[in-house]
């Protein structure tokens, strides 16, 4: 069963008089479960494809069908109201909310959902991360591959169909960025998530079953391995 | 349906880590608030005192008002007891320096005033003058001008009266009042012999009436208002004064009101500002929001509960900061206090400044907050991306709207007229753009005639004027005002006070005599002449009253409705009227034709002071009946005439052709220019000793009084505007600080380019340098063109550049700009560079 899938996705910018494309009649589908690479240089519109998938972005032309529900019929509320559902995140530059501890930051989903149990829920996680002692900081007083952590909390809290992670360890050294990637597709594993990724890191695309490659905005080539 | 709990939950942990920021924002409008607060409670507490007090404002129950002698009247048989007064404006002298001035004389028969006191130092004067004899009271305000001591003499006319006590308070009186005419009380028993009370002596006869307490007054004086109206008499009421006083200064009030709120107007840009440097910040965390799901109604709501917050501390802080400075204000204003005034909490106006404070925060922060809902979840993975342009967004336009609502509806409340509501949200649209446009003129002449030959310190500390967040377009605009205000005030101040003592200049006339008498006429004449002064001026006054206007006399239009009656003041005033065949170097014909010759039996053509004439609905034609002196006198206006009333000169709202009231009773005024303080000393000493019952008004005492009044007003308006400033230098700390993480950021990278700190410190010194000049040089710019604007139109001045008061307005609010900037700056220089690296700076 396909949870996204892509038809003649195409997005263009106006920029003055110029029309700038940006990507051009990409289409794709994934399975659930599948995992996923997004490779490309930059500026060949691995971003905003990813901005698309998960909607975040609306498509200049074609059709994003997400968990069976077609963007670009929605306005960004309900496209929202589907990311609150369906989708997590994890980006380059981690986007912990500065003003909410690392317990607060993972509770942010669960309450979204009006869990009640969203306290005990994010401590799990954030002990699955190895981060249950360092519930009550701020991501000021963590380090990077602890703010990293946290994210992936934050991310596989509301169970996520489909997990969207934007070059996770490239802000980070080898040695923790090979830690967060464990982390990853261990969580990914063991949830079920369809995860999407789009990394520069070859080594790190080679994790996943699929591997896109992008260039110039439209796809080059679509392979998958063992 | 938003989950409100959540969105509280939220705004809590967002507030918890912003709370120092968030209350930098709130002190902006502190002091607006305080302003407010504190004028509302001193109003409402003073209009209460007012009421309470009612009857030692005028001292007795009631008080018959009349220019002829008031005789028997029918209700003083109804009366407990009565008092009497005649007041009159004369020069009084003090042998003992050789002195006189022009005073106010009241010759007090009786006990008044019945209720409250005559209060005098020392405290027996008032018991020793009520003993009878030769004795006066004088006004403090007099004393203090001509070193005068109790037991010494002055002289009122033929007699000498002794000192008894120094007046230090009247009832009703307020210092303002003592300054313009200070009042000398002498015992009724000694006026005649005074010889002062001649022909055309302007004489006020007064009667004091007590009645049996519980009396109702108002009930008691309808049977007799018929005939007082034919008679002119003026009845007051202890009612008609409590109305009377309570509504000037519930006026006052709300004036001072309307300046508080502009200084809570500058606290709100300043908010505007900080918010929208606030929200900059947040533009991140929103987009993360937005990512993990939340609509961007959520997100609006957390950010706007928490400013809803900061609005609530900060009207709460100004509510008790004013609540604690109307303790203050009884001295600030005790010159125009007619009433003992008790503080106190005043929950009604603790409750104003709370929504006001509240509303106005919320309004103005809601502008740069609105961007919040625009921002796309797309900023997580392009942050460039976040930052959007309002400029088409339908909201932002409703919230100016009500911005601009909210100001009218403020003003339409305290000024209660839509005109003046509407004058007053102009006046501020214009200041603020007028601000603004200056403020960012002077910007874009900086940047676009900037030497590049100018060393790197200069040339840094320009550039860093233009840092984004730096809000420097807003801090102009914030000290500007407060600094055009108060500078305003000094420009003008100073205009009027060298206008009065310049007007030696050319052949201005700088002394005038007046209440002469016919028969004295030839002597003065020749005093004058005597003296080597020249006779400027001669004018015969004679006074009249009017009895019609077309044909309606003052009964018939009693009965006319609001809409087409004349005033009532038209019917009872006294008209002083000369007659010439020419107009004078002060007047101008605006409309219709000077005739110069009337005569008898023949239509007569008068001719009307413009503003008095459209002021009362006069027209060129209208038919005016006079009464001189007991005849009828039919004339129509043929003429209206632009007078200049600021300078030494007879000028008359009506003026008569030749040839009609040269056989009426009349008194005269000469007009002549004394060369040095000594000849006008001496002059005047001559006159009074010689012919008392003259009048003599010289510009040095016109200067005086001038400076005295302007003193005790300008203390007021620079209290007030005092305000504006306190705001303008919260709003430059809280920008300071907000933007003092960027600073070291940059000093550190300057620092660690290889910039010295002295360099550093040059650079950071120099910027606050711009800054204030920037500020205090559009306030400047701005005040010089309200100062000639205003002498142009209201006070007829010449406009003459202050540049040395500028000047030295430029060095005190640039040099404060400076020290803020300095005591904020230590901590930037001071600062490892490797802990601004790691982001604990």
């Amino acid at each position: 069963m396909s949870i996204l899938s892509l038809q003649h996705v195409s997005k263009t910018y106006q920029s003055g008089s110029r029309k700038l494309t940006v990507l051009e009649q990409v289409t794709f589908s994934i399975e659930a479960g599948e995992t996923i690479a997004i490779v490309g240089p930059s500026g060949s519109g691995k971003t905003t494809l990813l901005g698309l998938c998960a909607g975040l972005d609306s498509s200049s032309s074609g059709s994003v069908v997400l968990n069976g529900q077609a963007l670009e019929n929605l306005n960004e509320d309900q496209r929202a109201a589907v990311r609150s559902k369906d989708v997590g995140f994890i980006f380059q530059n981690f986007q912990l909310l500065s003003t909410l501890t690392a317990l607060e930051n993972v509770m942010v989903p669960l309450e979204l959902k009006k869990r009640k149990d969203a306290k005990e829920k994010a401590l799990e996680l954030l002990e699955k991360v190895g981060l249950k002692d360092r519930a009550t900081h701020y991501p000021s007083q963590l380090s990077g591959g602890e703010q990293q952590r946290v994210s992936i909390a934050r991310a596989f809290a509301n169970a996520p169909k489909i997990l969207f992670a934007d070059e996770p360890t490239g802000n980070l050294d080898t040695e923790t960025g090979t830690m967060i990637e464990d982390l990853i597709f261990n969580l990914n594993k063991e949830q079920g998530t369809t995860l999407v990724l789009v990394t520069h890191d070859l080594d790190l695309a080679a994790k996943t079953r699929r591997i896109i490659h992008i260039k110039g905005g439209k796809i080059q080539e679509d392979s998958t391995h063992a | 349906m938003p989950d409100f709990a959540w969105i509280l939950k939220m705004a809590g942990r967002d507030f918890r880590k912003n709370l120092s920021r968030l209350l930098l924002f709130a002190s902006s409008i502190v002091v607006g608030i305080a302003a407010l607060v504190a004028i509302n409670s001193f109003g409402e507490n003073l209009i209460k005192d007012i009421d309470n007090q009612a009857k030692e404002l005028l001292g007795a129950d009631l008080v018959l008002e009349n220019n002829k002698p008031l005789g028997t009247q029918a209700l003083d048989s109804l009366a407990l007891e009565t008092a009497s007064e005649i007041n009159f404006a004369s020069m009084v002298a003090f042998p003992k320096l050789d002195a006189s001035r022009l005073t106010q004389v009241r010759a007090l028969e009786g006990n008044f005033p019945f209720y409250g006191k005559l209060e005098t130092l020392p405290v027996d004067g008032y018991a020793r003058f009520k003993q009878g004899g030769k004795v006066a009271l004088v006004e403090k305000t007099l004393m203090a001008q001509f070193d005068a001591r109790v037991g010494d003499s002055i002289k009122v006319g033929a007699v000498t009266f002794q000192i008894v006590g120094e007046l230090q308070k009247v009832p009703g009186q307020t210092g303002i009042t003592a300054s313009v005419a200070p009042a000398v009380y002498i015992p009724m028993a000694y006026l005649e012999e005074t010889g002062l009370v001649q022909y055309g002596s302007r004489v006020e006869y007064n009667r004091y009436l007590q009645f049996a307490p519980g009396t109702d007054v108002e009930k008691i004086i309808k049977p007799y208002e018929a005939q007082w109206e034919l008679d002119r008499v003026d009845a007051d009421t202890v009612a008609d004064r409590k109305e009377s006083t309570g509504r000037s200064f519930g006026n006052l009030s709300n004036f001072l009101s309307l300046v508080a709120f502009i200084a809570l107007l500058l606290g709100c840009v300043g908010v505007a500002s900080a918010v929208n440097v606030f929200v900059k910040e947040k533009l991140a965390s929103v987009a993360v929001l937005r990512c993990l799901g939340v609509s961007s109604l959520d997100v609006l709501l957390i950010y706007l509960v928490e400013i809803v917050g900061m609005g609530l501390i900060g009207a709460f802080m100004g509510s008790v900061l004013g609540t604690l400075l109307q303790f203050l204000l009884p001295i600030v204003f005790a010159d125009f206090l007619p009433v003992e005034v008790t503080v106190g909490i005043s929950w009604k106006s603790v409750g104003f400044g709370m929504v006001t404070g509240l509303l106005v925060s919320l309004l103005f922060a809601l502008l740069p907050l609105l961007k919040v809902r625009k921002v796309s979840p797309m900023a997580t993975l392009r942050p460039e991306t976040a930052d959007t342009t309002l400029l088409k967004d339908p909201a932002r336009w409703a919230v100016l709207g009500g911005i601009l609502l909210f100001i009218f509806g403020f003003s339409f409340y305290l000024l209660t007229k839509v005109t003046w509501a509407l004058g007053f949200t102009g006046f501020v649209l214009v200041a603020f753009g007028l601000l603004w446009g200056v403020g960012k003129g002077i910007m874009w002449a900086v940047r676009r005639f900037l030497p590049l030959s100018l060393s790197y310190p200069w040339r840094q500390a320009l550039a860093n004027l233009y840092r984004p967040n730096n809000q420097t377009i807003s801090l102009i605009a914030t000290i500007g005002l407060g600094t055009a205000m108060i500078s305003t005030l000094f420009f003008l101040q100073n205009q009027l006070l060298q206008e009065a003592k310049f007007a030696d200049k050319e052949d201005q006339p700088n002394m005038l005599l007046f209440d002469i008498q016919t028969p004295q006429l030839e002597q003065v004449r020749a005093r004058v002449l005597g003296q080597k002064m020249p006779l400027l001026q001669e004018v015969a006054i004679v006074t009249m009253l009017l009895n019609e206007i077309n044909g309606v006399d003052k009964k018939e239009n009693e009965a006319l409705d609001e809409d087409n009656n004349y005033s009532r003041w038209l019917y009872n005033r006294e008209f002083r009227v000369t007659y010439r065949d020419t107009l004078i170097a002060s007047e101008r014909l605006t409309d219709g034709v000077l005739v110069p010759k009337g005569t008898r039996g023949d239509s007569i053509f008068v001719s009307f002071e413009k503003g008095f004439a459209e002021g009362n609905g006069f027209k060129i034609g209208d038919e005016v009946l006079f009464n001189v002196q007991g005849r009828p006198i039919t004339t129509y206006i043929g003429s209206f005439r632009e007078v200049k009333f600021n300078q030494v000169s007879t000028n008359f709202l009506v003026l008569f052709p030749k040839g009609v009231l040269e056989e009426a009773p009349k008194f005269h005024v000469i007009i002549t220019k004394t060369t040095t303080d000594k000849q006008a000393a001496t002059m005047q000493a001559d006159m009074v000793r010689e012919f008392p019952n003259i009048s003599i008004i010289n510009l040095g005492t016109i200067v005086a009084t001038l400076e005295e009044i302007l003193g005790k007003i300008s203390f007021v308006i620079q209290f007030m505007a005092f305000f504006s400033i306190a705001t303008g230098i919260l709003v430059l700390i809280s920008s300071l600080i907000i933007s003092k993480y960027q600073r070291m950021r940059e000093s550190i990278l300057l620092r660690t380019l290889g910039a010295s700190s002295a360099i550093v410190r040059q650079i950071n010194t120099l910027e606050y340098f711009f800054l204030g000049s920037l500020a205090s040089g559009s306030g400047i710019l701005l005040s010089y063109l309200a100062t000639f604007l205003l002498g142009q139109f209201v006070f007829e001045l010449d406009f003459s550049l202050a540049w040395k008061e500028g000047l030295l307005i430029y060095a005190a609010i640039t040099g404060l700009t400076i020290i803020l900037g300095w005591l904020n700056g230590r901590k930037i220089i001071n600062q490892a560079p490797m802990e601004i690296l790691r982001g604990n700076g």
